[in-house]
């Protein structure tokens, strides 16, 4: 018997994130560093007080191994991330980024293959092979823009 | 096979194709960190960096007076805000609780939801090809396996 929670919490996780690409994409004219702040600002204390389980002491101990994943993690994955999606959002709207977005989890497989030597099989290439029809594709979303 | 719009107009989802590949490195990057910390203080100070840094960019650039937002778009930013942080909580508990790793993909149907408020705002007119690229490219992420 599948337990459908977790399918529930993440197909709304999913919405949720199309909700927010589309308050992004209302949102253009505020300067990226502005976003960041304040969305960012607010998730840290959101978390707090539903998990609690934040232990900012772990610094005084952080290797400089932990302090090169935690500053990659910070410019890479995350203003990285988020910097562009912003720009996106402002340039071709939120459904197009989205559509882009279905790369990122191709990325991080490939990575799991270099970094943790795993192996793609035929299967994975094919579907690899879909997301790259999708996005190669796109364009054709918004051909029937009315504005 | 028609030249694509993506291939005329590569620039133009240029920002879009770095945000996907850069959130592609999050649960690498991610799970590397975790060797060292749990992924509440993970988020918390990842976001922690970020904003730190925003701060820092708008007082040297002179900008801190960009962070006072005009009425008409605190219900926008305050909306972004909570909306990111129900879709980190909701995420993280997924790749948790999710045992069967691609069905992770369910995320990746949002494009969908974006499509469905671009054609229920009239932004787009609805054409069926429009949900087959998307769906296809859904349907990659499927075989191409999740993390």
């Amino acid at each position: 018997m599948i337990d459908i929670l977790p399918f529930i919490v993440i197909l709304t996780a999913g919405f949720i994130w199309s909700l927010y690409y589309r308050t992004q994409e209302k949102l253009g004219h505020i300067p990226l560093a502005v976003k960041l702040i304040y969305h960012l600002g607010l998730v840290i204390p959101f978390l707090y007080v539903i998990q609690g389980n934040i232990e900012l002491g772990v610094l005084s101990t952080l290797t400089s191994t932990g302090w090169g994943y935690l500053i990659i993690l910070a410019l890479v994955s995350t203003l990285g991330a988020y910097g562009f999606a912003y720009l996106s959002n402002k340039k071709v709207g939120s459904t197009t980024t989205a559509t882009l977005d279905l790369i990122d989890p191709m990325v991080s497989v490939l990575l799991a293959i270099i970094i943790f030597g795993e192996s793609a099989t035929p299967i994975q290439l094919i579907g690899w092979g879909m997301i790259f029809f999708s996005i190669f594709n796109i364009g054709k979303i918004r051909k029937n823009e009315k504005v | 096979m028609k030249i694509v719009e993506y291939l005329k107009n590569p620039k133009v989802y240029i920002f879009g194709i770095l945000s996907a590949i850069f959130f592609g490195t999050l649960p690498i990057v991610g799970k590397l960190s975790m060797l060292e910390m749990n992924s509440q203080t993970m988020v918390t100070l990842r976001f922690l960096m970020i904003i730190a840094g925003a701060l820092i960019f708008l007082l040297m650039s002179g900008k801190l007076k960009d962070l006072i937002i005009s009425n008409r778009d605190v219900p926008l930013m305050l909306a972004g805000g909570v909306l990111l942080a129900f879709e980190t909580l909701f995420f993280w508990w997924g790749i948790a609780n999710v045992n069967i790793i691609p069905l992770l993909a369910i995320y990746w149907s949002y494009p969908i939801f974006n499509l469905s408020f671009d054609i229920i705002s009239k932004e787009i007119k609805f054409h069926w090809y429009q949900v087959a690229i998307i769906l296809i490219g859904i349907i990659g992420v499927y075989l191409g396996g999740v993390y």
